[in-house]
């Protein structure tokens, strides 16, 4: 068989193997064609959520129940992030912290131990705080992203650092943890990263 | 990547898919025609942009951005003579473009961190066809499996026709020499 005929007929049968939900991805599309639009939206309601805080902080020890400033824990409502896509996003959207143990063999691997944090924003967005041991003192990763389809959860965390892929796992959420198993994952501090221990919801 | 940047001349009055006359800013919902487009284009630029990456995950997602760029311009894309032009070569160029990115974190990071394991090959050519830069992978892609001649392979790159027929002719040489193949054209 030459060179040519082989490379057609093999291109050609991996082709055929290729067979995408379009459905899915349709809505996938639609999805991401939203945030856009409400983005003005958001933003306003980000403002309007940033001067309660402020107000909240300055009049703290006037007001029942507010024992002190906290910023962090107050900056972050759900009534913030806009408009969701769906239900689910609204189901997982939340704060979720792992410690991952050092002496586990992948941990030390990756250098992942520690505590993480983790933030998942209906909107789609994921805010990440690794342990101060991870990278080089990195307090925060920005441009992560997620989206779900069914009960598949896809990111890009660690993509163009460590991962050179989109990662998909199905995810549950039930007695206060979240869970994460990998169904299409071609990287591992990744992987090992979200499904070696349950996230714990953070109150 | 924006619609201007791999703009071609809209053909007036031949509009494949006639789009409203409205603006899609303030759309949430995708217009019946573009959905229809998208059913019947979609799974050919994935399969495109997945023989190139070689990563479902990865070519699902680009092939998403360019779908999702086409949405965002789908009133002006709409009414080019070819739409599903714009958006094959929009994926492709992003294929290439994360292939590139990919090739200089590898130089960049090589040695940092363990190297993910590849995923199990699914064809004989498939490592070999890893082993090709971008652009002499999406030339080997275009020919062999859509059959397209170097003039439009040299369009949908942005390249001269004589530079695709060199990325043509180095990839098949390349390729020849991995798979223990003659790379006489037959």
């Amino acid at each position: 068989m030459s060179l040519d005929h082989r490379l057609r007929s093999e291109l050609e049968r991996a082709a055929d193997s290729i067979a995408p939900d379009v459905e899915r991805n349709l809505a996938i599309v639609e999805a991401r064609a939203r945030p856009r639009s409400s983005l003005g939206a958001s933003t306003l309601l980000l403002a309007a959520a940033i001067v309660v805080a402020a107000i909240i902080i300055r009049l703290g020890p006037s007001l029942p129940g507010a024992g002190g400033p906290n910023p962090t824990g107050s900056a972050a409502p759900p009534s913030i992030v806009g408009p969701s896509p769906s239900p689910a996003y609204d189901a997982i959207a939340g704060t979720y912290t792992v410690t991952l143990d050092p002496s586990n063999t992948a941990v030390a691997q990756y250098r992942l131990g520690g505590a993480w944090t983790m933030r998942l924003v209906a909107d789609g967005e994921i805010f990440l705080s690794p342990p101060a041991s991870f990278g080089s003192g990195t307090t925060s990763l920005s441009g992560l992203a997620f989206t779900l389809a069914g009960d598949q959860f896809r990111n890009n965390i660690f993509y163009n650092d460590y991962c050179s892929s989109i990662g998909t796992y199905t995810w549950s959420l039930a007695a206060g943890q979240l869970r994460f198993a990998p169904v299409g994952e071609t990287c591992p501090i990744r992987q090992t990263l979200l499904s070696t221990v349950p996230w714990q919801v953070s109150p | 990547m924006t619609a201007d940047a791999l703009s071609e001349s809209p053909q007036s009055g031949a509009a494949a898919f006639a789009a409203p006359a409205r603006s899609l800013a303030h759309v949430t919902d995708a217009p019946l025609e573009y959905s229809a487009f998208f059913r019947g284009e979609f799974a050919a630029v994935l399969r495109t942009v997945e023989l190139m990456l070689r990563d479902h995950g990865r070519a699902e997602e680009l092939t998403q951005d360019a779908f999702l760029q086409l949405l965002l311009h789908w009133p002006k894309i709409s009414r080019y003579e070819r739409p599903d032009a714009w958006v094959r070569r929009v994926a492709i160029r992003l294929a290439l473009r994360s292939i590139r990115r990919d090739r200089l974190w590898q130089l960049v990071r090589g040695g940092l961190l363990p190297k993910a394991p590849d995923r199990p090959s699914r064809f004989d050519v498939d490592g070999a066809i890893r082993q090709l830069p971008g652009s002499q992978r999406a030339a080997i892609v275009l020919h062999y499996y859509e059959d397209r001649p170097t003039a439009e392979i040299a369009r949908i790159l942005g390249c001269s026709e004589s530079t695709a027929r060199v990325h043509l002719f180095h990839a098949r040489k390349r390729l020849a020499e991995l798979l223990g193949e003659d790379d006489r054209v037959a």
